[in-house]
């Protein structure tokens, strides 16, 4: 069976703005709109449209997180996947942890495509595809914009600095995606109702005998300055007195 | 030698206040939909109520009338000047501060220059909302919200402006300051004064500043769009969302297929849900819900043949994706040349009823004009606007203004309803208010007015 693993994590809305608590312990999270990470949506997309073309035969979608990252895995599963597992902890898991997991499932499942958002937009750690392709010794391909499937390869449009990049990898192979690979669809009523259904096992961290990584510590948190609102000049040289004022000139 | 009242009017504000030069004027004196515009003596940009004050007791003394205005964002003519050159605009845009905010008495002290989306992005600090959303929230402001009564999207679960009000400043018409900024919810001493100044379109006074009503928020919200094909089916959907889910339903919007198709073919960067067309559709809010109770409460409407489709946003982007059609259909008919607009309202449960009956008269009058129906129908109100027919030039669509209007109006009183709804009366609908309104309501307005502006200098020629 042909089978693709798609990474979902729940993050802050991206349309949310984001409030740092005030004793600068993280962010607000009560309360505040949650969905899947939009890279993660992207790559689940990509994976049912290869489905779609005969070219998969399941996909199960992952995440691991608190028990409300169920939440997206259920509109995961409404958007189309087959199945999903949660891999539960309160933890705040850094990306050498979270990949170790992937490796595990991995390992599991023996999938011959895993797609990931290229990184997720609460952290921005853009990570967890490379060290996974590492540590399973996998071809990767980066920054996805398009991807054609063979059998046994991967024709992949990367978006680097200079431009578009092709490249081809042979399968099982990582591929993180980009924001312009392709728009996710809408979810429809009967494949609300069929995505309640499907399976979605709870596993908990705890079970996978993985040691978290302890390297880093989030030490404080702080929103950015708050920016001074501007003021109108009536001419130049009043906007340049404005600016010697300020001793900018 | 005295200084004429120009020159008096210029020192009653700061220094470069205001504007004479009718090339700098645009921007007040012409509405968006250029159905109006004026010539004002000057624009005056008062930066406190005191400055007001004073501007209006200039006016009065020299009988000069006195145009408030807020943001311009209005329909119907209610904060633009006739064209003597005679008329004062008071701009209120540089009284925008904002007082205060109580957060243990769930309210906000505002002047009355205040843009709209800014009350909201403040008050959104401390987790509250002011429920007043309108298209224009980005530059529309409170004071004209306040006078207009406005509307808009949450009127369902929070009522209009009027219900937002807990206290008023007002610059009366003989430049007396009333300060009735009070925030009681309980207060039952004599007439309730504030509620004359709320949409009365600045005929009565000039709201400088005002209290307002702050409410928790709501949390997560589910967003649904609603596809179906029989528009009597709007009644049963409305009412079983009221009954299940009370105040907890935010949002209820009808938008036709016509609406949805304009908005396709003139908007960029639309993104519609459906792969198949229907009649109707509907944007539905409700919060406190989550995406599997509202999955199952939605297919019992298909099971019971009341919609064929519908999808569950997942994410704040698609949210907005389906506003933006919703937000999108006044500007995507502005492309199709002519419409005549009508801003409506009837009880809840009589919309489908007025819809069918107003396109039956409608296309027999005439059958090749593209009627456009949208709008907030969880309070009863609509937009029946009907556009130019595409093999029509503008000047022959024109003649039927009168007669359609007239049939859209006669229909609205068979329902027991209202020919302005939201957008108010300003000049554009005086003269149907006057053949409409019994004529005990209009003397009983014509006294108020009578009473307190007896000059007849405030906001002249609007409404009566």
């Amino acid at each position: 069976m042909r089978k693709i693993i798609v990474g979902l994590k729940r993050v802050i809305d991206y349309n949310v703005r984001v409030r740092v608590r005030p004793d600068g312990s993280g962010v607000e999270t009560d309360g505040v709109k949650m969905s899947i990470n939009p890279f993660d949506e992207i790559a689940l997309e990509e994976a049912l449209r290869i489905k779609e073309q005969g070219k998969a035969d399941e996909i199960i979608v992952l995440s691991i997180g608190a028990s409300e990252s169920q939440q997206q895995l259920r509109t995961g599963l409404a958007m189309g996947a087959d199945r999903a597992v949660l891999i539960e902890t309160s933890e705040n898991l850094d990306p050498l942890s979270i990949t170790k997991v992937f490796q595990k499932i991995i390992s599991q499942e023996n999938p011959n495509l895993v797609i990931l958002g290229k990184q997720a937009i609460d952290n921005d750690n853009n990570q967890t595809g490379q060290m996974l392709a590492a540590l399973l010794e996998w071809p990767q391909a980066t920054f996805a914009s398009k991807i054609s499937l063979n059998d046994t390869k991967a024709e992949v449009i990367r978006e680097v600095d200079a431009g578009l990049e092709t490249i081809e990898i042979n399968l099982p192979a990582i591929i993180t995606v980009d924001l312009r690979l392709n728009e996710p669809r809408y979810v429809k009523l009967p494949d609300i109702m069929k995505a309640k259904k499907k399976p979605l096992d709870v596993i908990a961290f705890g079970d996978l005998d993985i040691t978290p990584n302890d390297a880093i510590k989030i030490l404080n948190t702080e929103p950015p300055e708050q920016r001074q609102k501007g003021i109108m000049v009536d001419n130049v040289p009043a906007l340049i007195k404005e600016l010697e004022n300020k001793g900018l000139i | 030698m005295l200084d004429s009242p120009l020159e008096t009017l210029k020192s009653a504000v700061n220094e470069n206040a205001w504007i004479t030069d009718i090339s700098e004027m645009q921007a007040y004196i012409t509405e968006w939909r250029n159905t109006f515009d004026g010539i004002p003596l000057i624009v005056l940009f008062p930066e406190s109520a005191n400055q007001v004050s004073e501007i209006v007791k200039i006016c009065a003394s020299n009988k000069i009338a006195i145009i408030p205005q807020g943001g311009n964002t209005g329909l119907c003519g209610g904060a633009i000047p006739d064209k003597s050159g005679s008329q004062v605009i008071i701009s209120l845009k540089k009284l925008n501060k904002i007082k205060s905010i109580s957060r243990n008495n769930f309210s906000i002290e505002v002047e009355a220059g205040c843009i709209l989306e800014d009350i909201h992005k403040k008050v959104s600090n401390y987790s509250l909302v002011f429920p007043i959303d309108v298209s224009s929230s980005g530059s529309c402001q409170i004071g004209g919200n306040i006078s207009t009564n406005a509307g808009g999207t949450n009127v369902l679960k929070y009522g209009t402006t009027r219900s937002q009000v807990l206290g008023l400043e007002v610059v009366l018409p003989n430049g007396d300051i009333w300060n009735g900024m009070t925030n009681l919810i309980k207060d039952n001493s004599g007439y309730d004064l504030k509620q004359l100044f709320i949409g009365a379109e600045g005929t009565l006074g000039i709201i400088t500043s005002a209290t307002l009503k702050l409410y928790p928020c709501p949390g997560n919200i589910v967003t649904a769009f609603l596809g179906f094909d029989e528009i009597s089916s709007v009644q049963y959907l409305l009412f079983e969302m009221r009954k299940k889910y009370g105040n907890n339903l935010e949002t209820f919007e009808l938008i036709s297929e016509r609406a949805i198709n304009l908005v396709k073919k003139n908007i960029s960067n639309i993104n519609h849900p459906f792969d198949t067309d229907y009649s109707w559709y509907i944007l539905l809010e409700v919060s406190k819900l989550t995406f599997i109770e509202c999955n199952d409460q939605l297919m019992s409407f298909v099971k019971s043949n009341h919609i064929s489709n519908a999808v569950i946003t997942k994410n704040l982007t698609e949210k907005n994706a389906l506003w933006k059609i919703r937000d999108s259909i006044s500007a995507a008919q502005k492309y199709e040349g002519g419409s005549f607009k009508h801003d409506i309202s009837v009880p809840p449960s009589k919309v489908s009823a007025l819809i069918i009956e107003l396109e039956e008269k409608i296309l027999r009058i005439l059958p090749t004009s593209r009627i456009v129906a949208f709008g907030h129908v969880g309070d009863g109100n609509i937009h029946f606007n009907v556009s130019q027919p595409k093999n029509m030039t503008l000047s022959n669509f024109e003649k039927f203004r009168k007669i359609i209007s007239k049939t859209v109006y006669d229909c609205i009183m068979d329902f027991n309803g209202s020919i302005c709804a939201e957008h108010g009366v300003g000049m554009l609908k005086k003269a149907d208010l006057l053949h409409y309104k019994s004529n005990i309501e209009i003397n009983l307005m014509r006294s108020i007015k009578q009473t307190i502006d007896p000059m007849n200098i405030m906001n002249p020629g609007k409404i009566i």
